[in-house]
């Protein structure tokens, strides 16, 4: 059984057809690419899976769950995170503050359940041990990730006055913490220079060999693509037009056409 | 001559403030934090004429805390805020006129009260975003404003919507107060009667005793006002606060991460309510004239005002703004024009100084503070 099913979505605004009866499967401990150019519906299939946009049509399941049950917000209880393609941090925040946000379930003082939120609430209000010893653990998680992704010593600087790449990283950081089965990243090399494309490469690896995470990655760099991705879905005006291993994908002539249009523009 | 003591010293403290914000040492900062301190006990013995005008500061600092956790921290306007003010004046006058509940709990209950109120009427209105939200929550202000007029006015407190004197903060002290009078007519018996010469504390006496009601609720709101930025910072430092910023800076990323953001809007408007409940029941204590003018829609935007003077998402900028706001109006204004000039002179250079801050200080005087800090630092080392 997949991981992640996808049966004859089709999703609409207004007239305009942005993804055309789309199946997926992907395998657990894979590394799956989503390409096509600009406008193909590549981000709106993700807005599709986390529930932000209700579909105009189609199946989806995550684990044997349907996803169609849940809301924007219950979806990262299932293990889905992602990333977005216009950086989406939480910019008036620390880098910390920013990963603790991300820890949002899991910081609960009290777990009585029923009025567990409620007293958890008060804890927080008077600072009582109970807050301040999972704060305290929430604080070695976020820098736990940093140390991970090399970020260490930036964590109490707000996320608004970093570069671009670095803030790339901590979105990164961000879905990783949230421990999810599955990632979804969304042009994650956009803006960044070629050594740091070689390292995101190299860590995107890492996550999966080490992490188990199985990743879905939107990208245009197609380098990267083939040397990250086992497996390629192509959309093109919403429309899948190609889909198999990196090589297949390659040569597939209705892949080269959809490309080489878009250069004419 | 008293003037001018209480000049030097009203200076003295502000200064005080001013350092021990800027100060980085220690010990440097410590001491002056002691020097604040014993300013704001000392401040009603010796500015005695000030005390009523800084009670409403006071009120006013409570009312801005709430209001910016919902508009600097959530991102949620609100500009019918005076609608939870009157909520919680009316909750805390009932339960203390017709459930006879002690002050202190009524004044804790109506916060409760005007938070729920909060949360049930935010689930309408924060469906709404940016201006229609505006509108919205202007909207609820002129309905609440409606409702105290033709209805809980009436009911609440019969024919005259006023607060009998039991039910005051200031009626805590009564008691000393007989016997200040007692001991100043005793003053005035051995000067007139025996003829012996005025004491050089008579009028120090005579000024406290007149004041001992206003005194008292100084130090009650003081403590309430110190015990709810110790719970606002607290709730804005954990769980709650971040999830509220995060909604604020990408509700969509914040989604993403869990936080329900239709229940998290909901409880910044409960929490915001709560600290417009609480400062509108301290108002019906003190004031004691309750009639809908106590709740125009001008309080809502002076509340947004001072926020926006103050420092948007930041706990001392709302107290900044409120002192500054209360010590323009009550003192600045009647100081440079004749009393009938001043009141409407004062609404415009009010709204002057909203104009100027949004140019020059944008981001509002907390910040400006800040930055005076770091160049200070910056140039020692
Ligand atoms: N919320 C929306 N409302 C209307 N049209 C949308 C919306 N989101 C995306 N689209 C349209 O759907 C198409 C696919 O967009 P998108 O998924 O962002 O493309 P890609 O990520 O592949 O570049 C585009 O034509 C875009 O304008
Ligand atoms: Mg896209």
């Amino acid at each position: 059984m997949a991981l992640l099913e996808i049966k004859d979505l089709v999703m609409r605004f207004g007239g305009l057809t942005a993804i055309d009866h789309l199946n997926m499967k992907i395998e657990e401990g894979t590394i799956v690419a989503l390409i096509g150019p600009n406008g193909a519906g590549k981000s709106t299939f993700f807005n599709c899976v986390t529930r932000i946009y209700e579909v105009t049509n189609g199946e989806l399941y995550f684990n044997n769950e349907d996803l169609r049950k849940y809301d924007p917000h219950e979806i990262i209880k299932l293990g889905i995170a992602r990333s977005f393609q216009n950086l989406e941090l939480f910019d008036n925040l620390t880098v910390l503050n920013n990963l603790l946000v991300a820890q949002h379930l899991k910081i609960k003082p009290v777990k009585t359940p029923g009025v567990g939120g409620i007293l958890s609430f008060f804890s927080d209000m008077f600072l009582l041990p109970s807050t301040k010893k999972v704060e305290k653990e929430a604080v070695m998680e976020a820098l736990k990730i940093l140390d991970l992704l090399g970020l260490r010593g930036i964590e109490n600087l707000l996320v608004s006055i970093l570069p671009y790449g670095t803030r790339k990283l901590i979105e990164l950081a961000r879905a990783l913490i949230t421990k999810p089965k599955f990632l979804m990243l969304d042009e994650p090399a956009a803006g960044l220079n070629e050594k740091e494309k070689k390292e995101l490469g190299i860590l995107l690896k890492r996550i999966r060999d080490e992490l188990g995470i199985t990743l879905l990655v939107i990208e245009h760099d197609m380098s990267l693509v083939m040397s990250i991705s086992e497996y390629i879905y192509v959309l093109s005006f919403g429309k899948p037009i190609a889909e198999g291993k990196p090589s297949e994908v390659q040569n597939n002539p209705a892949v080269i056409e959809a490309y080489l249009g878009k250069e004419e523009e | 001559m008293t003037t001018f003591i209480s000049t030097i010293f009203g200076l003295a403290g502000m200064l005080f403030f001013f350092l021990a914000f800027i100060k980085d040492k220690p010990s440097t900062k410590r001491t002056y934090k002691m020097l604040a301190g014993a300013f704001i006990l000392l401040f009603p013995f010796i500015m005695t004429s000030w005390v009523q005008g800084i009670n409403t500061a006071l009120v006013y600092a409570i009312l801005a805390i709430g209001l910016n956790i919902l508009l600097g921290n959530a991102g949620q306007i609100s500009l019918g805020h005076a609608a939870f003010y009157a909520v919680g004046a009316y909750i805390s006058s009932a339960l203390v006129l017709h459930a006879e509940l002690p002050l202190f709990l009524s004044i804790l209950l109506a916060g409760i009260g005007t938070a729920i109120v909060g949360f049930l009427l935010g689930t309408p209105v924060l469906r709404l975003k940016g201006h229609f939200l505006g509108i919205a929550t202007l909207g609820l202000h002129v309905l609440i404003y409606n409702l105290v007029k033709d209805k809980l006015k009436g009911v609440v407190f019969g024919a005259s919507a006023k607060m009998p004197e039991v039910h005051k903060i200031s009626y805590l002290t009564k008691s000393w107060e007989y016997s200040l009078k007692n001991s100043l007519s005793s003053l005035d018996y051995q000067i007139e009667i025996l003829g012996k010469s005025k004491p050089f504390y008579y009028d120090f006496v005579d000024t406290i005793t007149k004041s001992i009601g206003q005194i008292t609720e100084y130090f009650i709101i003081f403590v309430i006002l110190v015990l709810l930025v110790y719970m606002a910072r607290n709730i804005l430092r954990t769980k709650v606060g971040r999830a509220l910023a995060a909604l604020r800076d990408s509700e969509v990323a914040a989604r993403m991460l869990g936080v329900n953001i239709a229940i998290f809007k909901n409880i910044a408007f409960g929490l915001s309510a709560f600290y417009a409940g609480i400062a509108g029941a301290i108002y019906a204590h003190t004031t004691g004239a309750l009639d809908e003018t106590s709740f125009e829609l001008t309080i809502s935007l002076m509340i947004l005002a001072m926020i926006i003077i103050g420092g948007i998402a930041t706990i001392q900028g709302a107290i900044i703004g409120a002192f500054f706001f209360q010590v323009l109006n009550m003192q600045v204004i009647p100081l440079i024009f004749s009393s009938g000039k001043g009141q409407m002179l004062g609404s415009t250079i009010m709204g002057l100084c909203v104009v100027l801050a949004v140019i020059f200080v944008p981001k509002g005087i907390v910040y400006m503070l800040w930055q005076m800090k770091i160049k200070l630092t910056q140039k020692r080392s």
